[in-house]
């Protein structure tokens, strides 16, 4: 089964990484087929920055995000421009909260945690807000599971950010609410088996 | 927004892309403010590089080139050679100036073309991503040292003084007032007029070289930095060590290339 | 100078650096817990300070987003 999940927002966000790691837990870590693709701007900070990632049981021919089964949107700018045009009913969006307030007609069921907020709040570094919405899809949707999400952080981040890093991902796992979610869900349930 | 900006931007062009706590904006800003005192928008023809500084001149309400890298001082030579009445103002970086283009620069400065040059010193290549440039410190880390710098930088302004450049200063980004009075003096000099400022690149340079600080918690370590000249010249070199000068570091006159140009034709007008 | 003075923020290019807060000389701006369209955080006038019209703010802004308006007496 193909599975495409598309991260956007802003520029020093993230996106990017949020994107690799993704990619490598599903490639690396559980081992079936990946193509991880990337956009951005030349400026370093504030300029719009995508990240696909295509997963799939069998050989990808195609390596680019056709219509995303997952979008996690970290801006208003990002939500507008790639939330129209996905499947409303198996679509999913994540959305940082803190980032954006006015959500667009049309969408597919919406999943929502406040991710810059909690990252500030709680983490003192707003860096982390894309591990927060990585827990976040981990939880929404069975893309890859969760365990495979962690150690590719381990795998990707410096040792002295990995405990930081890991804490923002669980925050995101519980934090995140939406359709068909228990609110109090800790990490480690409703996990792909 | 202020009156300046408001004037003198392209405002379909913004926000412009430097980096929040990026000293380009400021120097941008002190630029703009000597040419509304000088009235001179009209007659500006600005040159920019490739980096993160060549990206000033696309801001701004002028006629303006953006050229190839590190090519931007010999294309400005061009353009006042064939329009000598413009005041060509090339924004340029570090590793632009005096890294890919240094060639350019020492020539440039020993012609004495009549071009008032910028150049922004952030010590690392931004834009790429945080690699060494001839202007990082020594032992500093970067993308591409992380051992530590083994080469020692270039001073700029030493360099343009000792290549015959007739104006050098250096300012920072933390002297907005000063900088507005050096643009003015530069662009007024008839010949090479060269000025670097000193600005902190929070992102790329605080991270690698700084070890994370934050925009102003760099502009203060920038201001710790540097030593007026006046004072400089009372301090022993002991007390200097470490410390850059800024100020208007030499001014002279000697005969600009335009002109030479102009008098082999005859001084007669094309 | 004195006079009165107020420093004007504009909400649409402010990225949040703090370089204003840090330039005041007597730390009028303070942060407003608001954010922008961008997540920026955005700072604001310190309603219990008095702003003397120096204008270092509106110097040291890279994104120009920062106007002082006033008379000086």
């Amino acid at each position: 089964m193909r599975k495409e999940v598309r991260i956007a927002g802003f520029g020093g966000q993230g996106v990017i990484l949020a994107g690799v790691i993704l990619a490598q837990a599903a490639g690396a870590v559980e081992g079936r087929e990946v193509a991880q693709t990337q956009s951005y701007g030349p400026e370093a900070r504030g300029g719009a920055a995508r990240c696909d990632v295509v997963i799939s049981d069998q050989r990808i021919l195609y390596p680019k995000v056709r219509r995303a089964d997952v979008l996690l949107a970290m801006s208003g700018q990002a939500l507008a421009k790639f939330g129209q045009g996905l499947d409303v009913v198996t679509g999913k969006v994540v959305v940082d909260s803190t980032l954006i307030t006015e959500i667009p007609e049309g969408l597919p069921p919406l999943y929502r945690l406040p991710a810059t907020r909690l990252a500030e709040e709680e983490f003192k570094n707003r860096i982390v807000a894309n591990m927060v919405m990585l827990g976040a899809l981990a939880r929404v949707d069975d893309t890859v599971a969760f365990e495979s999400l962690k150690r590719a952080v381990a795998e990707n981040v410096a040792p002295k950010f990995r405990d930081l890093n890991l804490a923002a991902m669980d925050r995101g796992y519980q934090a995140v609410e939406g359709p068909g979610l228990d609110s109090a869900a800790g990490p480690g349930k409703g996990q792909r088996s | 927004m202020n009156r300046i900006a408001e004037q003198y931007l392209r405002q379909e062009t913004l926000p412009m892309i430097f980096c929040p706590g990026c000293g380009d904006g400021t120097v941008l800003g002190a630029f703009l403010r000597a040419v509304d005192e000088m009235k001179i928008s009209d007659q500006l023809a600005l040159v920019g590089g490739i980096g993160c500084s060549g990206w000033m001149p696309v801001y701004v309400n002028a006629d303006a080139i953006h050229t190839l890298h590190g090519r931007a001082i010999p294309v400005g030579i061009g353009l006042k050679v064939t329009r000598p009445e413009r005041k060509v103002v090339v924004f340029t970086g570090d590793g632009d100036a005096i890294g890919i283009g240094g060639n350019h620069f020492i020539h440039a400065a020993r012609r004495n073309v009549d071009l008032t040059v910028v150049m922004i010193n952030n010590s690392i290549y931004g834009m790429t991503g945080g690699q060494m440039a001839p202007t990082t410190p020594s032992g500093a880390t970067t993308q591409t040292s992380p051992y530590g710098n083994p080469e020692q930088p270039f001073d700029a302004c030493r360099l343009a003084e000792a290549a015959g450049a007739t104006y050098v200063a250096r300012w920072t980004a933390g002297h907005p007032r000063q900088l507005v009075k050096a643009f003015k003096e530069a662009i007024d000099h008839p010949g090479f007029a060269f000025i670097e400022v000193v600005t902190q690149c929070p992102v790329q340079a605080g991270r690698y070289i700084k070890g994370g600080m934050d925009a102003p918690e760099f502009l203060a370590d920038i201001r710790k930095s540097v030593v007026p000249v006046a004072q400089a010249e009372r301090m022993t070199p002991e007390e200097l060590a470490g410390k850059t000068r800024i100020g208007l570091l030499h001014r002279s006159q000697r005969p600009e290339l335009t002109q030479q140009l102009a008098a082999i034709r005859g001084g007669e007008k094309r | 100078m004195r006079g009165s003075f107020k420093v004007l923020i504009d909400d649409k290019w402010c990225k949040g650096c703090g370089l204003c807060l840090a330039e005041c000389p007597k730390e009028v701006l303070i942060w407003s817990g608001r954010r922008n369209a961008k997540g920026y955080n955005l700072p604001a006038e310190d309603p219990a300070k008095a702003c003397t019209g120096c204008q270092l703010c509106e110097l040291i802004c890279p994104d120009q987003a920062i106007r002082v308006e006033g008379e000086p007496q």
